[in-house]
C-alpha cells in the first residue's frame, strides 16, 4: 500500500516536473555542525495502535534510567476519545517517574545540543496541515548534515531517516515542541534559568526529598544568586528534617530579599519546628504584611501558617540569639 | 427523656469542640516551590476554589473521554495549576499525538491528494 502510494507520488512529482535536486538545508542552517551524530543505543518501542505517545515517552524515560514499557504508560497518558496523548500529560507522567521534563528551546541548534549531550529528544510533529493537523510523537536520535537527514525512532520504524526539510516543516507546524528527560541533578545542554527552575518546581511534588535536594543543589551551583533555587533547596532540607541547614538557607534568601514573603513564611515553619515560637510568630506576621502588599496570592497560605502556630510555649534558650539575626534584616 | 436531652447536649458539645479544634488541626504546610513559580506578575495565584473547579472539570472531561476512573486522580495530581486550567478550557483543541491510523474519512482523502501533489509527507512516514 505504502509502496503504491510512493510510486504514485513519485509519478505525480515527475509529471509536475518538480525540482529533481533539492538544496541541502542542514549545512545552511548549521554551518558549523558538520559532524553526523546518532545515539544508536537509544531503545526502540514499536508503537501499538494510536500509541506513539506512550512509546516515545518510554524511549526517552529509558534513556534516563526509568524502565517503563509503553503498556505501563498508556494508563498515564492516553486519552481514548482523542486517540492520542496530550503534551502536558507527557510532562506529568515524566514527573510521576521521578524525572524532570525539560522543554528545549524551540530551535534546531538546541535539539542538536541535547543529542550531543547524549539525550534523545521527544518531539511533537504535525504531519498534516495547519488546518488539518495530524499530530504525532517521535524521538529524534540523530542528525546527519551530509545526508541532510534527521534520524528518528518513529511509529514502527526503528531508524527512520527523514529528509531535513520534511522533518523541520512538520516540527515547525508543532511549534518546534521538544522535551528531554532529566535525572534530578542533571543540567540540560542549553539551559535557561527560569525554564529549568520552573521544570524542577513543577516536578517537586512528585520527587523524593533526596531527588529535590540534588536538583536544587545543582541549580544553586549554577546560579548562586537565584532565590528560587535556594528556596527549593531550603524547602527540601526542611522536608528532610535538616532544620538548621533549612533555616540558614531561608535566612540567606531573606537577607538578600527582605520582602520574600514565601521564604519568611517557610522560615516561620522551620522556627516552629525548632521550638522558637515567639520568633516564628514575628516572622510569620512579617510574611503576612509583605504578602498583603506584594503578593496577595500568598496571603491565604500565610494566614494558615499563622493560625497553625501553637499558642506560645516557652521558647528554648538558643532561640534568643537567633532573634538578633532577624532584627538586623 | 432525660437521656435524650443528655445525648443531644453531648452531641452538641462534641460538634462544637471538634469545630473549635479545626484551625489547630489544619497543619500548615510550607509554601512549595511549585506555588512560588506559579505566582503571576501581580503576585496572584489561582484561588483555591478556581483550582478545585479546574481540577473537577478536567476530571469529568477525562472520564467522559474514556480515561480509567482508577487512574484519573493520579494523572491530575501530576499536572500544574496552569496545565489544569489549560486542559479545562481546551482539552479537545490541544494536539493529541496519536498514530497515523487516526487519520480517517474525508481527512484521509484530502491528505492523500495533498500527499500526491507533494504538499504533505505523511505516507512517506516523514
Amino acid at each position: 500500500m505504502s509502496g503504491g502510494i510512493r510510486a504514485l507520488a513519485a509519478a505525480a512529482a515527475l509529471s509536475l516536473g518538480a525540482c529533481a535536486t533539492r538544496p541541502s538545508v542542514l549545512p545552511a542552517l548549521m554551518p558549523q555542525a558538520t559532524a553526523p551524530i546518532e545515539l544508536r543505543e537509544t531503545p526502540f518501542f514499536p508503537q501499538a495502535e494510536y500509541q506513539c505517545g506512550p512509546a516515545a515517552l518510554a524511549t526517552v524515560l529509558k534513556t534516563a534510567g526509568v524502565a517503563l514499557k509503553p503498556d505501563n504508560l498508556v494508563d498515564q497518558v492516553y486519552v481514548p476519545a482523542r486517540q492520542g496523548s496530550l503534551q502536558v500529560e507527557l510532562l506529568a507522567a515524566t514527573r510521576r517517574a521521578g524525572r524532570i521534563p525539560y522543554l528545549i528551546e524551540p530551535t534546531l541548534a538546541a535539539l542538536r545540543a541535547e543529542l550531543e549531550a547524549g539525550r534523545p529528544v521527544l518531539v511533537l510533529q504535525n504531519l498534516g496541515l495547519d488546518l488539518l493537523p495530524v499530530w504525532h510523537y517521535a524521538v529524534v536520535v540523530g542528525i546527519d548534515p551530509a545526508g541532510d537527514q534527521v534520524i528518528l525512532r518513529s511509529g514502527v520504524e526503528r531508524r527512520l531517516r527523514s529528509r531535513a526539510t520534511t522533518f523541520l516543516r512538520s516540527w515547525e507546524l508543532a511549534d518546534n515542541w521538544g522535551m528531554v528527560v532529566l535525572r534530578p541533578g542533571e543540567m540540560p545542554a542549553r539551559v535557561t534559568q527560569q525554564r529549568l527552575l520552573t521544570a524542577i518546581a513543577l516536578a517537586e511534588p512528585m520527587l523524593s526529598v533526596e531527588a529535590r535536594k540534588r536538583a536544587y543543589r545543582t541549580a544553586l551551583e549554577h546560579w548562586p544568586e537565584s532565590a528560587t533555587a535556594r528556596f527549593g533547596y531550603a524547602h527540601a532540607l526542611h522536608a528532610a528534617g535538616e532544620l538548621s541547614a533549612a533555616e540558614a538557607s531561608y535566612r540567606e534568601i531573606v537577607s538578600r530579599h527582605p520582602r520574600h514573603a514565601a521564604a519568611l513564611n517557610n522560615l516561620a515553619g522551620v522556627l516552629t519546628d525548632r521550638g522558637c515560637h515567639t520568633q516564628a510568630v514575628a516572622v510569620a506576621n512579617r510574611a503576612l504584611a509583605v504578602a498583603t502588599d506584594d503578593q496577595p496570592g500568598l496571603v491565604g497560605p500565610i494566614t494558615e501558617t499563622l493560625r497553625s502556630l501553637p499558642a506560645s510555649a516557652g521558647d528554648e534558650d538558643r532561640c534568643q540569639q537567633v532573634d538578633e539575626a532577624v532584627r538586623i534584616h | 427523656m432525660k437521656d435524650t436531652f443528655r445525648k443531644m447536649v453531648a452531641m452538641l458539645l462534641i460538634l462544637s469542640m471538634s469545630l473549635l479544634g479545626l484551625p489547630a488541626v489544619s497543619l500548615a504546610a510550607p509554601i512549595g516551590t511549585d506555588t512560588l513559580v506559579q505566582l503571576d506578575q501581580r503576585g496572584e495565584l489561582l484561588s483555591r476554589i478556581e483550582t478545585q473547579l479546574a481540577r473537577d472539570d478536567v476530571r469529568a472531561q477525562f472520564l467522559q473521554r474514556g480515561v480509567s476512573p482508577t487512574e484519573v486522580d493520579a494523572r491530575i495530581a501530576a499536572l500544574s495549576t496552569e496545565e489544569l486550567q489549560m486542559l479545562s478550557m481546551q482539552l479537545d483543541e490541544l494536539p493529541a499525538g496519536g498514530s497515523l491510523l487516526a487519520v480517517i474519512g474525508v481527512v484521509f482523502v484530502v491528505l492523500l491528494i495533498l500527499e500526491l501533489v507533494g504538499v504533505t509527507n505523511i505516507f512517506t512516514k516523514v
